[in-house]
């Protein structure tokens, strides 16, 4: 979009400075209509347009331009107005903000929400998946705006990834470990049914089929969850939690683990400076534009 | 004193309406964000039973205690209105909520049955209701009567209506949650 700077010499009385009116037309990327108009001295005119990021050569060509004609026209760089950073906050930085510090109290947690089938974690997801799709092209402007920032996104995304496959790597070793599926089936048997209150394999594992089993209980194991007691899978995890973990001790599953915890440590150092850097871009641009962190209604429901 | 005008505290099999699904969802969605410390969300969108913590316990250990919870194809459909419209949530919110969804319907091996507006076309007495209470409502009569279960509603002025008229059993989430929590 065009921003264009018009700029008038004022008849100033004899004895007394020269003015100039400048018309800053575009200034927060109105289409058309009246820009700002201000008068400035020719220092300050100068200045402004230094600050603008016009070579010295040609703010002198303008006030040449100026004395000789009286008026001048100067393109300069669209500024970002506070259309945008609304735009950006509410769509963006905000959702991004709620999304990441989420993230960290499920990384600090330990909790790490991974799900066996298909394999993945259901709250930590890459970058452009905390966002709606609709949203991305500004998402994509800030990026284009921050190189910087676009580097962080990535290496978050890269330790989602990596993150992943360490606890992919965890749970395959868990699962597939015969000491770990003879302690299942061992907590598994009619008596151990019994003792649950339970008589069919759907009372204690719900939808989830026997085949999947060592799978699902090498997931609990990874995630070490708080069940509600709603769940049907509530009282055997609770019931045989403490023995269930202590497997992570195991000589061909303890790599795996070690591995796991520190890539989360990882994720969560990346996830706390990807947060700062975002707070600190959020209150530049907020102080920077005059506009507001949010206006308090983005989420609110339906009445 | 507590006194329970519970009418069965053993529903072996039922078939559950959307609204009851919802709710559950809802306070199965504010459970997770709870245990993350963020705050509970859309608790007002609930039944008025369903607002104290002590009801919430009972209506989700009820339900829990349902050994075979059958729903429509249609539930499901709806769900996903009832989750846009009336909670309006969105992007990662949303994501979330049907990441928790998927894993309480699975806990509760929640089985999800296909009726088909066809099937419900080719018997005399559902047919005439399809244009009457819509085929979602429709299906759910179908399937009680199918399996000779009731229908768990909070729906008593459609659904369960009809539902006593045509002599399905159809209970209310009032009949079911003790009074006085």
């Amino acid at each position: 979009m065009l921003r264009l700077l018009h700029i008038r010499k004022e008849d100033s009385p004899p004895g007394t400075s020269t003015t100039y009116t400048v018309i800053d037309n575009g200034r927060h990327g109105e289409k058309s209509g009246f820009g700002e108009s201000c008068a400035f001295t020719r220092e300050a005119l100068t200045s402004l347009l230094s600050q603008e990021g016009l070579p010295s050569s040609a703010i002198e060509d303008a006030l040449g331009e100026l004395d000789e004609t009286g008026s001048a026209q100067i393109e300069l760089q669209p500024r970002i107005g506070p259309r945008i950073i609304r735009a950006w906050f509410d769509t963006v930085l905000n959702p991004l903000l709620q999304s990441l510090e989420l993230e960290l109290k499920i990384l600090q947690k330990r909790n790490l929400t991974f799900s066996f089938r298909p394999e993945k974690f259901e709250l930590i997801r890459p970058i452009r998946r905390l966002l709606e799709y609709s949203v991305w092209p500004n998402l994509e402007q800030i990026e284009e705006l921050n190189p910087a920032l676009k580097e962080a996104f990535q290496r978050h995304d890269k330790d989602v990834d990596r993150l992943l496959d360490a606890v992919i790597a965890l749970h395959t070793a868990l699962s597939t470990d015969p000491e770990f599926t003879k302690l299942c089936d061992s907590l598994l048997t009619p008596e151990q049914f019994e003792e649950l209150g339970a008589t069919e394999h759907y009372e204690v594992f719900g939808a989830y089929p026997p085949s999947d089993r060592y799978n699902l209980i090498a997931q609990y194991v990874v995630n070490n969850p708080d069940q509600p007691a709603y769940y049907s899978t509530a009282k055997f995890w609770n019931r045989n939690r403490e023995i269930l973990l202590a497997t992570l001790q195991f000589p061909g599953v303890r790599k795996r683990y070690l591995v796991t915890i520190q890539m989360a440590d990882q994720s969560a150092s990346d996830n706390r400076e990807l947060i700062r850097t975002l707070k600190d871009l959020r209150r530049d641009l907020s102080f920077g534009h005059d506009v507001p962190l949010t206006t308090g209604d983005e989420n609110k429901p339906a009445a | 004193m507590k006194t329970s005008r519970r009418l069965d505290p053993t529903l072996h099999i039922a078939v559950i309406d959307s609204s009851i699904l919802f709710s559950a969802l809802i306070l199965h969605f504010n459970y997770v964000n709870e245990q993350l410390d963020r705050p509970a969300k859309f608790v007002d969108k609930l039944d008025p039973l369903l607002q104290e913590p002590g009801g919430q316990e009972t209506f989700m250990n009820l339900m829990r205690s349902i050994s075979i919870k059958l729903i429509s194809s249609h539930v499901i459909g709806e769900l996903q209105g009832l989750v846009q419209h009336r909670l309006r949530l969105k992007g990662d919110d949303l994501s979330n909520f049907w990441e928790f969804s998927v894993e309480l319907v699975k806990q509760w091996n929640v089985d999800e049955r296909l009726i088909s507006i066809s099937e419900l076309g080719a018997d005399e007495h559902l047919a005439s209701l399809i244009s009457l209470i819509g085929p979602p409502d429709t299906g759910l009569l179908a399937l009680a009567h199918r399996n000779s279960c009731p229908v768990i509603t909070e729906d008593e002025k459609t659904l369960a209506r009809e539902a006593w008229r045509i002599h399905v059993d159809c209970r209310l989430l009032k009949q079911l949650m003790p009074v006085g929590l």
